[in-house]
Formats: structure tokens, C-alpha cells, sequence
């Protein structure tokens, strides 16, 4: 085995010689930003429902399947084949709009008469599939794309690697939006209501403190279901919507609360540079672990560190 | 002179005699030819309808249907008998056994042309030869494994579609063409059999001609993982600065890979890409300059390019789709109909009895016809081989197109029966100099 491995790292140890280091581990962060920015929006709309509410609700995946297909159906309908960078954001902002909407209807209907956290997960993977079902009646199977502000937005060289302008916008819109979010609960007093209630905090004391919990609820669901479909609406400009990915979004928000932990911000951002980097390493250096990776990450911080890395064991 | 009129007359009459009994025999051979039915005859048609390989090809099933509208109109079906069509989703292998059994037990078909996957077809080919016996043409499906792993000695499936060997020929003699001094080349598939196939192949037979050109990056990317990110990958391509990228990514992974490359400047820093997977029906594949192949291109069939019959078949997938064919299978549905209206009518010609499935997948061996997609001939244990070519692609009036198309020789591409793989890739060197 010992014997067997020596050639493989020779190989390696030969390709970081051929290519100068800087600029490979450069590449592995650039080409990991996609996947970082919607993982930490992604990630985090389950984490802050489990976080406020203390429910598990897995119609975040559903939700953000719907915003890929509305991002590249309205862009389209709207734009064509161009691009212009104001109607995208409007076009993203309609489209978190009407996540915000889906994921109310979905609580006001389904989700507010299940009692149990079993309930909510059997019942809300359920709806997940309806959710497909829904997708595949509209747009069928077939992947629909609207590639133009990827391909509009153009190429900047960084210490010799050709990054897409687009993987900086989408980043910076992320950590805008974790920002926002982050002021929001810290910084603003219906935050502090909403940490109150919290799993950080205790429900019934701020619901006696008069702190209206069916609110809280409401509102926790509709940022979820912004979340979501932001995190669909901006990645699919880059891989094209297509019926399957909420199957991708679920494993990978469930790993990144695994790994980094619920309810913190900081803990979401850190952990998807830690799944996107180790995926793009994988990818080029051991490509037979690409998918594995997170799987595995998971695994080794469960057994180190069974709240995540920078989660912590809450009394509710 | 009354003995050698009487010799005459009797020879006359020896004649006359000879050439009555010809033609009665004649008569009574036409009178006992079967009489052919005059109801439609049913074939059934397993094309992806949904699934990945729905964005290769997403207008089989109209396609399917024009191609029985064209025998029907302008070769008048078969034996004369209209065809009619009986058109199923292959969508993945399991649910590929499942029609072909409801197509051979319930619709009652004849014969069925079919698949795109390789995994579809190993996984029906066993069951066509052994329990449901009818003539059967696989349109693509191309893994080599078919024929020599999984029905060795095949009696009712054939192939259209080109094998992997066939591929990987065409595709090193067109990048041998187009950069001939060629040092290096990066390499890249999706991680399944045929795409490790595909490019150990072009791998193998490029050492053959070329032993000094290196393969600075080989790679394989998940394969149809919804919403894929390979950025990674093109990154690594450029940092490496390949002469050539050879890029075997299809359906939903090829329009992610190809969107995802444009927009990295891979076509814009690698001095020639061969993107194997050209086609979908939105032209998201196609790049202009970009080589291409005709099997797996968008509009690469343009009418004015292969002539007869292709100058019918195209203006009326145009006019029903809007696109050109945009994958092998589109067009080799006629390929398909016009094998099995070859093999009909010479089994009855030779017989006079209505030819039976056995009759029809025993005459299909060894026949050539002129397709849509040029001369090919039907071999047992084989792929048909149609005619396959590299070229640019170009866009033309709102239609991508092929320009510069080099045609590969069949002698360089089909692996004659009496050889192996392994002794054809050998003999390479001889017969390509």
C-alpha cells in the first residue's frame, strides 16, 4: 500500500513543482466561490429555522429549486439572450420576493399544523417531492440555462488565473446579504426578540416578555424562503437550473450545520469555504474523492466535535 | 431440305416449349408469393424523452415521427405496407427493458430502433436476444462492451450508432489534421464506462501515431450531478496550456461545461478545442471555430452537405422543430427504417414468404444502404458505421453548421471481424501512414 502511494505522490509533488504554488492555491479559492457564496445561503436558511424556531423544515431545498427555475425563466422572458446588471438584480429581488411568499404559503397551509419534528421531516420531504413534481410538469426534465451575466460580466486575472467577474459578484452579494442579516438580528431590537427566542435564548420567557412568537415564526420563514431563493437565483446563471439540484442543496445545508454548527453566521461562511475549497482541491488532485469530501468532513467533525466546529449544545 | 425445315420446326418448337414452361413456372412462382398485409406495420421507437440524455437529443420523439413520415411518403413504406410508429421514453435502463417488453408483448411491433445510452442498451440486449427475438437497431449506445462482453454472437441487435474505437479514430485524424505538430493535449469526460472508454481510446490510438505527444492533464468530472461546477477543471486546462483540449462532456453536463468554459476564456486561450458534444437544440454547446463531430452536432447535417435522402429528411425537421438535428439518433431513426425496409422487401423478393423476425435480422447482415447521414453497411457483431466527420462550427444564418468537414475512411475507423480491438488500435501505424 506504502509502496503503491509513493508514485502517487510523487506525481503530485511534480504537478505543484510544474505549476508555480501561489497561483494553484489561488485557483483553488477563486474557483471555490461559487460554490461558497450559495452554500452560505443556502446552509443558513436551514440554519436560521432551526436556529429561531427550533424546527426542521427541509422546504428551503424546494424552495431554492423553484428560484433557479424563476431566475432563468423571468431573465429570459424579460432579457433574451442579454444583460443588463440592474435587471438582473431586479430580477433577483422579485424572485427572493416570491420565495419569501412560497415558503409563507407553504407555513400558513402545511407546515404550522405539524407538532413534531418527525412530522415536520417525513412530511416536509414529502413536500420536497412535490416541489419536483411541480417543476417537472412546468419545465420538464430537460435543464433550462440563462447564461448571460456569467458570460457578460467577463474575466479578471489574479496572480495568473482567469476568475469570472461573475464568482466576485456573486460572493460579495452573499456576505451583503449575511450582513444584513447578521446587523439585523445583533444590532436591531426586533433581533434581540428574535434571539430571545431562540434556541440561544428561551421561547416561552420572551413569549411572557410579550414578544409575539407567531411573528417571529412568520418572519423566520419568509427570510428562510429569501435565503433559498436567492441562493438558486444567483448559482444559476453558472449551472442552468435543472430538476435534481434540490437533492444537491439538502445534503449540502445539512453538512455545512453539521460541520459548522447552528445558528452562527460566522460558522456558515467559514464552513462553506471549508466544503467549496476541499471540493475544488479534490477535484484536481484526487478527483475520485470529489463528492466524497463533505461526507467526509462531516464525519471527522462529528466525532471531534459532535455541535460543530463552531456550534455549541443548546439547553432548548 | 424437308429434313432440315423439319429439324427447324422441331427446334422452334423445343423453344416455344422451353420458354412457355419458363414463364407458367414463373406464374405459378408469383401466384405462390404470400400476400402481403395491407394494414400499417408496427415499429416501436425507444427514444429519451426525459432524463439527461433528453438534452442531447430533445427532439427524438418528433424526429421519431417525421422519420416514419418521410419512408412513408417518399419510399412508401414497407412492402409497401405504411409504417406506423410506437414511440416510448427510454429515460434510463430499467425503465428502457420495461417498453421494449411492452412494445414486443402488448403493441405487438415487428421490429424496434431504439436507445442512446450505453447502459440502457447492455441492459436490453440480452433480453431482445434471448426471450423477445425481433430485429432490433440500437441507434446509439455505443460502449464496445456491447458486442464483446455482453451478446458476443448476436443474432437480432444491431447497432447504428459508431463504437468507441470508430469515435476515437475520427476524432485524432481530424486534431491530427487540424495541428499536426501538436506536443500536448488535455484531455477531460464524465466519470462513467464510456467516458473512460472513449479516452483511453483517443489516448491509445494518438501514442500510435503521434508517441511524442504528452497528455499534460487527464481528467474526469461527476458524471449528470445536478448543477456541476467545473471550474476546477478549466482552470487546471489553462494553467496547463494545452495545444489541443479534447473535451468529451454531453447533455446537462456539457451545456454547464461549455457556458462555464466560455465564460472562463477556454476557447479564447487554448489554441484548438475539439468539443466532441456540440449539439443540443438551443446551440448552448456550440461555439464558433470550435471543432466539432457530426454524430453528436448541432446542425451538422445541413441538407446541402450529404445530399439524398438528407436533403428531404432535414428541411422537414427544420420545419417542424426549428432546429436542426442536434444528435446522431436523430437522424439515424431513418437510417434505421431504411435497413429494415431493405432487408423486408429482399427476403420476400428472395423467398416469397412475408419475412419472419429470424429472415429479417439474418438478411439485415452485410447490408448497405445510402442514409441521411451517408453510405453505411450493416455488420453483424458490429456498429453500421455511418459516415462520421470532424469539422468547425459555424453559425449561419441564426443555424449552426459544420464547415470544413474532414470525412473519415472507413477502413481507418471500422474494426474488421477477424480482428480484435487491441490488434486493430496495433495496426494503426501502418495503415494511417
Amino acid at each position: 500500500m506504502a509502496q503503491a502511494m509513493i508514485p502517487l505522490m510523487a506525481r503530485r509533488v511534480a504537478h505543484f513543482e510544474r505549476q508555480p504554488m501561489l497561483s494553484t492555491l489561488f485557483s483553488y479559492v477563486f474557483n471555490s466561490l461559487p460554490m461558497v457564496s450559495y452554500i452560505i445561503m443556502l446552509s443558513f436558511s436551514l440554519n436560521f429555522i432551526l436556529y429561531i424556531s427550533g424546527r426542521v423544515s427541509l422546504t428551503f431545498a424546494g424552495i431554492y429549486l423553484v428560484g433557479a427555475y424563476l431566475t432563468v425563466s423571468l431573465s429570459t422572458f424579460l432579457l433574451g439572450n442579454s444583460f443588463s446588471f440592474l435587471a438582473f438584480l431586479g430580477i433577483l429581488l422579485l424572485v427572493s420576493l416570491l420565495g419569501a411568499a412560497i415558503a409563507l404559503v407553504v407555513y400558513g397551509v402545511f407546515e404550522r399544523y405539524l407538532k413534531t419534528d418527525v412530522h415536520r421531516m417525513i412530511a416536509t420531504s414529502s413536500l420536497l417531492m412535490a416541489f419536483s413534481g411541480a417543476i417537472k410538469l412546468k419545465w420538464g426534465t430537460t435543464p433550462i440555462t440563462y447564461s448571460a451575466p456569467f458570460l457578460e460580466m467577463g474575466t479578471t486575472e489574479v496572480v495568473g488565473n482567469f476568475v469570472s467577474n461573475y464568482y466576485f459578484f456573486m460572493f460579495g452579494f452573499a456576505l451583503v446579504v449575511m450582513l444584513v442579516l447578521a446587523l439585523f438580528l445583533h444590532r436591531t431590537s426586533w433581533g434581540l426578540r428574535f434571539r430571545a427566542s431562540s434556541l440561544d435564548g428561551d421561547r416561552t420567557m420572551a413569549q411572557v416578555c410579550g414578544v409575539n412568537q407567531n411573528v417571529v415564526t412568520i418572519i423566520t420563514f419568509a427570510i428562510t424562503g429569501i435565503l433559498a431563493s436567492l441562493a438558486g437565483g444567483l448559482y444559476a446563471p453558472i449551472a442552468g437550473a435543472s430538476y435534481g439540484i434540490e437533492g444537491n442543496a439538502l445534503l449540502l445545508a445539512a453538512l455545512t450545520i453539521i460541520i459548522g454548527g447552528v445558528g452562527s453566521i460566522g460558522g456558515a461562511v467559514l464552513t462553506a469555504f471549508i466544503i467549496g475549497i476541499a471540493r475544488v482541491v479534490t477535484a484536481v488532485q484526487m478527483p475520485v474523492l470529489e463528492l466524497a469530501i463533505p461526507f467526509i468532513i462531516a464525519s471527522a467533525t462529528l466525532m471531534v466535535r459532535p455541535f460543530g466546529l463552531w456550534g455549541k449544545e443548546f439547553k432548548h | 431440305m424437308l429434313v432440315k425445315s423439319a429439324k427447324s420446326i422441331i427446334m422452334c418448337l423445343v423453344v416455344a416449349g422451353f420458354l412457355t414452361a419458363a414463364i407458367s413456372a414463373d406464374a405459378v412462382a408469383a401466384d405462390q408469393k404470400a400476400k402481403i398485409p395491407t394494414e400499417p406495420i408496427k415499429i416501436g421507437f425507444v427514444v429519451p424523452l426525459s432524463g439527461v440524455a433528453a438534452t442531447l437529443s430533445p427532439n427524438a420523439g418528433i424526429n421519431a415521427g417525421l422519420a416514419v413520415d418521410y419512408i412513408n411518403k417518399y419510399e412508401k413504406g414497407i412492402l409497401g405496407r405504411p409504417v406506423k410508429a410506437i414511440i416510448y421514453d427510454e429515460k434510463n435502463a430499467q425503465n428502457a427493458v420495461e417498453v421494449f417488453g411492452k412494445l414486443v408483448e402488448n403493441d405487438k411491433v415487428e421490429a424496434i430502433l431504439g436507445l442512446l445510452s450505453s447502459s440502457s442498451g447492455l441492459a436490453v440486449a440480452p433480453q431482445v436476444e434471448t426471450k423477445w427475438k425481433i430485429p432490433t437497431l440500437f441507434l446509439e449506445s455505443t460502449t464496445m462492451a456491447l458486442f464483446t462482453k455482453v451478446i458476443p454472437n448476436p443474432t437480432y441487435v444491431y447497432r447504428i450508432g459508431p463504437d468507441d474505437v470508430m469515435q476515437s479514430m475520427a476524432h485524432v485524424t481530424a486534431v491530427l489534421k487540424e495541428k499536426p505538430n501538436l506536443k500536448t493535449i488535455a484531455i477531460g469526460a464524465p466519470d462513467y464506462e464510456w467516458g473512460h472508454d472513449v479516452v483511453k481510446r483517443f489516448q491509445e490510438i494518438m501514442q500510435k501515431f503521434k508517441p511524442d505527444v504528452k497528455f499534460v492533464y487527464t481528467f474526469f468530472h461527476p458524471f449528470g450531478e445536478a448543477g456541476p461546477n467545473f471550474s476546477a477543471y478549466i482552470t487546471n486546462v489553462m494553467q496547463h496550456k494545452p495545444d489541443v483540449y479534447v473535451g468529451y462532456s454531453w447533455g446537462s453536463d456539457g451545456v454547464a461545461w461549455h457556458n462555464q468554459a466560455e465564460a472562463m476564456g477556454l476557447y479564447k486561450r487554448v489554441p484548438l478545442v475539439f468539443d466532441v458534444f456540440s449539439g443540443t437544440a438551443k446551440g448552448e454547446m456550440a461555439r464558433e471555430g470550435v471543432l466539432g463531430e457530426t454524430r453528436a452536432g448541432n446542425g451538422t447535417f445541413p441538407p446541402y452537405v450529404l445530399g439524398y435522402p438528407n436533403s428531404k429528411l432535414t428541411p422537414m425537421i427544420l420545419e417542424k422543430t426549428g432546429v436542426l438535428p442536434t444528435y446522431g439518433m436523430d437522424i439515424h431513426m431513418l437510417t434505421g427504417l431504411l435497413y429494415l425496409k431493405k432487408a423486408y422487401e429482399k427476403v420476400y423478393d428472395l423467398t416469397g414468404q412475408y419475412p419472419t423476425p429470424a429472415m429479417v435480422a439474418k438478411m439485415l447482415d452485410g447490408l448497405s444502404i445510402m442514409g441521411p447521414d451517408g453510405l453505411s453497411s450493416m455488420i453483424n457483431h458490429q456498429s453500421s458505421a455511418p459516415g462520421m466527420a470532424v469539422g468547425r462550427l459555424h453559425k449561419e444564418k441564426n443555424v449552426w453548421v459544420m464547415k470544413d468537414m474532414i470525412f473519415v475512411p472507413d477502413y481507418l475507423r471500422i474494426v474488421p471481424p477477424w480482428m480484435t480491438v487491441e490488434q486493430f488500435i496495433n495496426s494503426l501505424d501502418k495503415l494511417g501512414r
